[in-house]
C-alpha cells in the first residue's frame, strides 16, 4: 500500500490559538479514515493543509506533492466536499454538470448522469430550489464521478436527515469505494460511520492522540461491565475511563488482559464514540 | 472550449446583469427614440433637431455633416457608459467576496482551477466582456436610431443618404472602438482596486470600497490641507469622457451650435482621435501598472487567505 498522505509535526497557530500543535500522520491507499475530534480540536485545519487551503509549518506530503505550494496539480486527483451548503445557490444542475467537465479532466459526465438518474434531481432545477438532501446527492454525484485518488469529507452530512446521511455513506461505498481510492472523513456522527471506516484518527487540541486500524481497536481496547460490587478491583486495573449505566459501572481499557477482565464481569468491543470519550476526557483530566 | 472560456461562462450564468443591462439599455434608447419621433417634433441628435439637421443639407459639405451625425451617434454611449460603470462597480465589489460569503468558494477551490485562473476570469468579465457588451449595446442603438431618423427625415422630405455612408459608419465604429480601448484602460485601476477590497473584505466589501478612499481623503484634507487624493478618485470615476476627448476637442473633434452658427471641423474623426493621445498618456499608462499591481495583489489574497469569511 502506498502512502498517499504523510504529515510529520504539523503546527498551525491562528493568533495565540494553536490549532495545530505538532501533528503526525499517515494515511495509506485504499483505506476509508475517520478523522474524529472535538468542535476546535484541529479537524478543518488538518483537512485545509492537507487541502493545500492553509499552509502549516511541519512536512506534509499528499500525493507525493506539498499540497499547498502544489495546490494545482493536487487538485486534479483529489476531490473535497466541505459541506452541504458550498454548491452556489444560483448554479442550475446542468451548469454544474457543464462546469465541472469543462474544468475537470477527470469527470465522467455519463457516470454522473447515471448516478443522477436514481435521483429525483431534475436537470433543469437550480441548487437554490433543491432540498438540503438532494444538494449533497447533486454534490456527491458530481465528486463521484470524478475520478480522483483521495477524497476528503468534512463534515459531509452536516444537517440532514437521518435517511438522507445514510444514503450519503450507502452510495459512497458501495458506488465510489474500491482499492484505489482513498476516503478521509470528518463527522461529529461517528457512530454512522462506525462500520465504513478502516482506520480511526482522534485529534485534540491540535495533536494526534490516536492513530489505529479498526482491527487495532478490537484487539487493544475493551470495556468492561460490572456489578457496583466489582467496581473497586476494576478500577485497580487502570482503566482509561468509567462511567455508570443503568445501576452498573462500564470501564474502558487500553491493552488489558482479557482474561483478567473476564472474571470480573462482561467483556465487549467499545464503540468508537465509548473510545473518543474516554480518550478526550483522558486528554482533558 | 478551454478552461477559461468556462470560467467565464460561469460568470454570466451567475451574474446576468452582465448582458441584462446593456439589453435594456439598447432597448429603452431605440424605444425611447421611436416613442419620442412618432408622439413629438423634438428627437434631436447631437443638439439638432430633425428639421434642424436636414436644413444643414444645404449649408454643409457632405463630409461635415457626416462627421455632425457620426459624432452626433457616438455621443449616444455617454448614458450607456454612466450604466457600465454602476455595474461595473457592483461586480467588481462582489467579485471575490460573494464566493466566500456563501462558501461557494470550496466548491470552486475544490476544482483543479489555479486562484490566477479565476480572478482573470473576472477581470475579463470586469474589463472586457461588460464594457463591450455596453459598447455593443450602443452600436445597436446607433444602428436603431439611425433607422428612426431616417424614416423621420424622409417625412420631412429631407435627403437621408448621409446617415448611411461608409464614412458615417466608419466613423461610428471608429469611435465606438475608440471609446471601449478607453475605458478599458481608464477603469483598469478602479476594477483592481474593487478587486482587492472585494477579496480582502470579511463584510460589506461596497462600503469599504467607498469608506477606504474617503478616509485617505479626510485624512489628507486634515493634515496637509491639499485636495490631491481627492481630485485624483473624481477624475478617475468622472474624468473619462474630459480625458479621453480633450485631445480631440482640442484640435476641433465635435460640433458647437451658437447662433445659429455651426462649427464643424474639417478632418474625420478618425484623424481627430489620432491625435488625441489619450491612450498613450501617463494617466493611462500609470493606471494600467496600478491596475496591473492590484489584481496581482487579488490574487495573492484569493489564493493565501482563509477561503471563508
Amino acid at each position: 500500500m502506498a502512502t498517499l498522505i504523510a504529515a510529520d509535526n504539523l503546527t498551525k497557530n491562528f493568533g495565540a490559538t494553536r490549532a495545530l500543535d505538532g501533528a503526525s500522520f499517515k494515511i495509506e491507499s485504499g483505506r476509508i479514515v475517520g478523522l474524529i475530534g472535538p468542535n476546535g480540536a484541529g479537524k478543518t485545519t488538518a483537512l485545509k493543509a492537507v487541502l493545500g487551503l492553509a499552509r502549516c509549518e511541519g512536512s506534509l506530503k499528499v500525493l507525493g506533492l506539498d499540497p499547498y505550494l502544489q495546490r494545482d496539480q493536487l487538485t486534479t486527483r483529489v476531490s473535497f466536499i466541505a459541506d452541504v451548503a458550498v454548491l452556489p445557490r444560483w448554479l442550475k444542475v446542468s451548469q454544474a454538470l457543464d462546469f465541472v467537465e469543462g474544468v475537470h479532466p477527470g469527470f465522467k459526465r455519463a457516470r454522473c448522469e447515471q448516478f443522477l438518474a436514481r435521483t429525483t434531481i431534475k436537470m433543469t432545477s437550480r441548487v437554490r430550489e433543491l432540498s438540503k438532501g438532494m444538494i449533497t446527492q447533486l454534490h456527491l454525484a458530481l465528486v463521484m464521478a470524478i475520478d480522483a485518488q483521495l477524497l476528503v469529507l468534512d463534515e459531509p452530512t452536516l444537517g440532514l436527515d437521518i435517511l438522507s446521511r445514510k444514503q450519503f455513506y450507502d452510495t459512497l461505498l458501495s458506488d465510489y469505494m474500491d482499492a484505489e481510492r482513498t476516503i478521509l472523513v470528518t463527522t461529529h456522527q461517528v457512530e454512522e460511520i462506525e462500520n465504513i471506516l478502516t482506520d480511526l484518527l482522534f485529534i485534540d487540541r491540535g495533536r494526534i492522540v490516536l492513530d489505529i486500524s479498526m482491527e487495532q481497536v478490537a484487539e487493544r481496547f475493551q470495556q468492561l461491565v460490572v456489578a457496583p460490587d466489582r467496581a473497586e478491583a476494576a478500577r485497580a486495573l487502570k482503566p482509561l475511563n468509567e462511567r455508570q449505566l443503568l445501576g452498573r459501572h462500564v470501564f474502558l481499557y487500553e491493552a488489558a488482559d482479557p482474561a483478567q477482565l473476564e472474571r470480573l464481569g462482561e467483556v465487549r468491543q467499545p464503540s468508537i464514540v465509548d473510545l473518543f470519550v474516554a480518550k478526550m476526557q483522558r486528554g482533558a483530566a | 472550449m478551454n478552461k477559461f472560456l468556462w470560467l467565464v461562462r460561469r460568470e454570466l450564468w451567475e451574474a446576468r446583469v452582465i448582458w441584462i443591462a446593456p439589453v435594456i439599455c439598447a432597448v429603452i434608447i431605440v424605444g425611447g427614440t421611436l416613442g419620442a419621433s412618432v408622439f413629438s417634433h423634438g428627437v434631436d441628435i447631437g443638439g439638432l433637431n430633425p428639421e434642424q439637421l436636414s436644413k444643414l443639407n444645404d449649408v454643409l459639405r457632405p463630409d461635415k455633416l457626416e462627421t455632425v451625425i457620426a459624432v452626433g451617434l457616438g455621443g449616444m454611449l455617454v448614458p450607456l457608459y454612466l450604466v457600465l460603470a454602476f455595474t461595473q462597480f457592483f461586480y467588481a465589489a462582489d467579485a471575490l467576496y460573494g464566493e466566500r460569503r456563501d462558501r461557494s468558494i470550496l466548491f470552486f477551490k475544490s476544482l483543479p482551477v489555479s486562484d490566477t485562473e479565476t480572478v482573470l476570469s473576472k477581470l475579463a468579465i470586469a474589463s472586457l466582456v461588460m464594457p463591450g457588451a455596453i459598447v455593443a449595446a450602443g452600436l445597436v442603438s446607433q444602428v436603431g436610431v439611425a433607422l428612426i431618423l431616417s424614416a423621420k427625415f424622409a417625412s420631412f422630405g429631407a435627403v437621408t443618404s448621409h446617415l448611411w455612408t461608409a464614412r458615417v459608419w466608419g466613423d461610428v465604429l471608429v469611435l465606438d472602438g475608440y471609446l471601449l480601448l478607453a475605458v478599458i484602460a481608464w477603469t483598469l485601476p478602479v476594477v483592481g482596486y474593487l478587486f482587492l477590497v472585494s477579496a480582502w473584505a470579511r463584510r460589506a466589501p461596497v462600503g469599504l470600497a467607498v469608506l477606504i478612499p474617503g478616509a485617505v481623503i479626510l485624512a489628507e484634507w486634515i493634515v496637509l490641507h491639499t485636495p490631491h487624493v481627492w481630485w485624483t478618485v473624481v477624475g478617475r470615476l468622472f474624468g473619462l469622457f474630459t480625458r479621453a476627448f480633450e485631445g480631440g476637442t482640442r484640435h476641433g473633434l465635435g460640433f458647437t451650435v451658437d447662433a445659429d452658427q455651426l462649427q464643424v471641423p474639417t478632418d474625420s474623426v478618425r484623424t481627430l482621435l489620432l491625435r488625441t493621445e489619450f491612450l498613450v498618456s501617463p494617466e493611462v499608462l500609470i493606471g494600467l501598472a496600478v491596475g496591473a499591481a492590484l489584481i496581482a495583489a487579488s490574487i495573492g489574497v484569493r489564493r493565501y487567505r482563509d477561503a471563508t469569511i
